[in-house]
């Protein structure tokens, strides 16, 4: 029973990191502060880390 | 080697110097520090024996550094910022008020409460995370200019994250050295205990309290229905989860940090007396994540900066300078280089410098347990130095600190002297301290 | 903080669909090349003395299917005597420990008892790169007939396959607080769990691997930096620790330096301490001097994995800050020489099985494979054999996490 507990922690995970990614990237096109050019950089290379492990690459 | 690992080095800094000063963004200046770094090398390498990879690969493995700390960090937000959106946060801010009459009292209860996430789960951060916004409230109501409420949850931040029983340093340290990490609460606790009481004395002292009555009537109103159950349940199913961990870990799956948070925000949802839309919450949590970025790129960055650092012999270069020096030079600088490197490394320094070290006083008999102790009190000053100076940020950014970065730094200079000199003490004279084992 | 809040003018949708489309790429090169590392496929040439097949997932089913299932190679001589278990990889950046296995499993011949081998100990930690280390991807090894390609893995398992980690690991069952990320170290998970996280329950596995196929031998090969005072060495618990005295002053006596140290009592969860208390195995773990991993290295190259030389390192040896001879001189090239590690664990593996047939008869194994000597003559890739030749091809073995033929 902990096995099954622990694989749906497991890919409850990455969920939330499926969550994150998609508020990181409404966030590079709408968003209140920070709206140079600088924080759209930003925000485009972090969404790399949690793309790649939604896709179960990394 | 040396030529080409110092002059990347330069190369970095100054990289890293001019983006600060152009971009204004601390997390792109890490960024570009690393990719100069990483590409300066591949050329400069290219050829040679000392060829590396062709960067992209190890610059994006850098994202992942950090990577669950960063979703810790945006989960403990969503929490926090749920808890008080309900209005739980007022609530606990008048109950304290309230009751308390006491400075002195005050400031010591809003001490011990900030050491206990960070003692708990190893990770300064996530005392100013959850705790950060409710003490600089009301350590701001006991007088405290907003400097000093900003250093005061500084140093307990650091304090927590160097409290047992979770040291992460010391703990990566007795990992790498095959030590058990048994031994240090008494040799961890007695300093942190020491420069807590000061630090509460040092920053209170002077300030004035505002009466009672004054600070209940600008505090904004708690919601009608707002009880103990619902102010506590949160905090006791988030503090109930990581202590389910710590000390039931075999009955339940490894939940980390981010989950516990995510399972206390739905318990906030549901204890909230006032029932809010999907749309609210969506809003709030949106929010959250604009007001959390800044923080999240910062421990993004710094893995890629770190990486880069790794490959290209940087970080070879500085931990190898530190551990050659003569062991006289090793006690003057150990207080500098200790906090730089977490500075550059985060964690990494109890890695790089740390292990060596311990490994080094072994050979010369030394107590390795109390040098262990002493250099992870060391490290968390590093916490506010750049290049990622992310506890010192975060601190800024919760406490909503207007001042310049540098008067911040200015005030937690004392608190944090103190630390390092107690930790200089025990590194010095481990035998000394053995007793308290 | 007031300027890196101000507000800027906005940036225009095409130039942020532009940034986004710039890092898919940096993110496709990036990630073609994490994808390619987690699926490479390790081959070698199997010895005609191949007799079985075993998976881990045999001795605990919940780990079929899952990375962490990996091939045990059995080699019964049919003839009575003892059996040894050989591990390799268990942490997979450590790949001298793995090559060891790999000549082995090319040459071994056994005419008493048998011999059991797991040239992937974790494998889902072989599957990625160790994060912040900077690592290539493979290290190339010279034959006759070309390259043989062997991953540079990672000392943890990969968060694929076990993620999230605790804020603090609590090893089973002696409740000792261990850093975080050592949940998914599999020697610090010793004796593992039934029902606990992914690298628990493969090292529950070995455990039960080694009781049920009663293994008298276990040997986990390792490798360490030389700043770490293990290195070079044996380390076994009271039960085996005269067995590898008399092992370690063989092989210093008349081949190379070899230490050899008490498995600490404190120190919770390594094979050198859980295999035998939780079992009646005689327990060995050998490390092997591996400069690639310390900490205070120049450039992260496939030399430095290669040959182990490297300037910082010099100079902290002069400081007297390693605890092995470095560099060492080899054929004119100095370092810490791949051939050279993996000659150590071949010559370390076997003196350790010949000593303890001279302690007890009844679990005497007769083996042989490639030796130190025969590879400082011959070189490491003499031992390699290649998987194109038609007299080899029906003996080309696949080391997946799941049984593949060698055309998939």
């Amino acid at each position: 029973m902990l096995v099954f507990w622990g694989d749906l922690v497991h890919y409850l995970y990455f969920v939330i990191a499926g969550i994150i990614a998609f508020f990181l990237v409404k966030n590079l096109f709408k968003r209140e502060k920070r709206n140079g050019l600088v924080y759209d950089i930003v925000y485009a290379y972090c969404i790399i880390p949690f793309v790649l492990r939604i896709l179960f690459i990394k | 080697m040396y030529l080409y690992t110092t002059i990347l080095f330069v190369i970095m800094v100054a990289s890293f110097v001019i983006c600060s000063r152009k971009l204004k963004s601390p997390e792109i200046s890490m960024a570009i520090t690393g990719v100069v770094g990483a590409l300066v090398a591949y050329f400069m390498y290219l050829g040679g024996e000392y060829q590396i990879d062709f960067p992209v690969r190890i610059l994006v493995e850098g994202l992942f550094t950090n990577f669950d700390l960063a979703i810790s960090f945006v989960c403990a937000s969503v929490f926090v910022n749920l808890y008080s959106y309900s209005g739980a946060m007022t609530a606990v801010t008048r109950k304290l008020v309230g009751t308390f009459d006491n400075k002195w009292i005050l400031l010591t209860f809003m001490a011990a409460f900030m050491l206990v996430p960070g003692a708990l789960t190893g990770a300064g951060s996530i005392s100013v995370f959850v705790l950060g916004g409710l003490v600089a409230t009301v350590v701001r109501y006991m007088g405290l200019s907003d400097r000093k409420t900003t250093a005061f949850v500084f140093i307990f931040a650091i304090l927590s994250a160097a409290c047992p029983p979770i040291n992460l340093w010391t703990m990566m340290m007795t990992a790498q050295c095959n030590m058990p990490y048994v031994g240090f609460t008494k040799l961890l606790a007695l300093p942190i205990a020491i420069v807590g009481i000061f630090t509460i004395i040092y920053l209170g002292w002077g300030s004035k309290r505002e009466p009672k009555e004054k600070i209940l009537a600008e505090l904004p109103e708690a919601p009608e229905k707002m009880n103990m159950l619902r102010i506590l349940l949160p905090l006791v199913v988030v503090i109930g989860l990581i202590l389910l961990t710590l000390y039931a870990p075999f009955d339940v799956p490894v939940i980390g940090l981010p989950l516990t948070f995510i399972i206390g925000s739905f318990i906030v949802v549901l204890c909230n007396p006032v029932k809010r839309t999907f749309k609210e919450y969506f809003k709030v949590v949106n929010d959250t994540m604009e007001q959390v970025f800044p923080l999240v790129a910062t421990v993004l960055s710094v893995g890629v900066l770190q990486s880069s650092m790794t490959q290209i012999g940087v970080k070879g270069l500085i931990g190898v300078t530190f551990i050659t020096l003569p062991l006289v030079m090793l006690y003057v600088t150990v207080l500098l280089f200790g906090p730089f490197a977490q500075g550059c490394l985060s964690y990494g320094s109890a890695i790089i410098i740390g292990a060596p070290l311990v490994f080094m006083f072994n050979t010369r008999g030394m107590d390795t347990t109390v040098v262990c102790a002493a250099l992870s009190l060391m490290f968390p000053i590093g916490d506010c130095l750049p290049p990622s100076r992310i506890t010192g940020r975060l601190t800024c950014e919760t406490v909503g600190y207007q001042g310049s970065y540098m008067s911040f730094l200015k005030q937690i200079a004392i608190p944090c002297a103190l630390l390092g000199a107690l930790a200089l003490v025990m590194f010095i004279t481990p035998g000394t301290f053995t007793f308290l084992k | 903080m007031s300027n890196e809040t101000t507000a800027k003018a906005p940036v225009a949708f095409k130039t942020k669909v532009i940034l986004l489309i710039i890092m898919a790429i940096i993110a496709f090169f990036a990630g073609k090349e994490f994808w390619e590392l987690r699926h490479y496929k390790e081959t070698f040439v199997a010895s005609e003395d191949l007799t079985q097949v075993k998976w881990l997932s045999d001795y605990l089913p919940s780990l079929k299917g899952t990375w962490a299932d990996t091939p045990i190679y059995v080699f019964d001589s049919g003839v009575e005597g003892g059996s040894v278990f050989v591990m390799g990889n268990v942490h997979p950046y450590e790949p001298a420990s793995s090559i060891t296995t790999y000549v082995m499993l090319e040459n071994i011949h056994v005419t008493t008892g048998k011999v059991f081998i797991m040239p992937q100990g974790n494998f889902s930690g072989s599957t990625m790169g160790s994060i912040g280390g900077a690592y290539p991807k493979y290290v190339h090894i010279e034959t006759e007939w070309g390259e043989k390609t062997y991953k540079i893995g990672s000392r943890e398992s990969n968060p694929l396959d076990q993620w999230p980690d605790p804020f603090t690991y609590v090893h089973y069952p002696d409740g000792q607080n261990l850093a975080y990320q050592d949940i998914r170290n599999m020697n610090r998970t010793y004796p593992g769990r039934e029902d606990g996280t992914l690298t628990e329950r493969a090292a529950y596995a070995v455990m039960e691997f080694i009781r049920r196929e009663k293994i008298d031998i276990s040997i986990d090969i390792h490798e360490a930096s030389i700043m770490y005072p293990v290195v070079g060495t044996y380390v076994a618990p009271d039960s085996s620790i005269d067995i590898a005295m008399m092992a370690a002053m063989t092989l210093s006596d008349s081949v190379f330096d070899m230490k050899c140290e008490a498995s600490p009592k404190s120190l919770k969860g390594l094979s050198h301490r859980e295999w035998g208390d939780y079992s009646d195995t005689l327990a060995f773990l050998m490390e092997t001097p591996e400069p690639f991993i310390d900490r205070i290295t120049g450039p992260i190259t496939e030399n430095l994995m290669l040959y182990g030389m490297d300037e910082f390192l010099v100079k902290a040896a002069e400081k007297g800050l390693v605890y092995v001879d470095y560099p060492v001189s080899y054929w004119g090239v100095e370092g810490e020489p791949m051939w050279y590690r993996v000659g150590r664990h071949l010559s370390g593996a076997l003196e350790a099985i010949n000593w303890t047939g001279l302690f007890y008869d009844d679990k005497a194994v007769e083996v042989t494979w490639p030796t130190y000597d025969d590879l400082a003559e011959n070189g490491l890739g003499y031992y390699l054999h290649d998987p194109a030749l038609a007299e080899n091809i029906d003996r080309v073995q696949v080391v997946y996490h799941k049984p593949v033929s060698v055309n998939n």
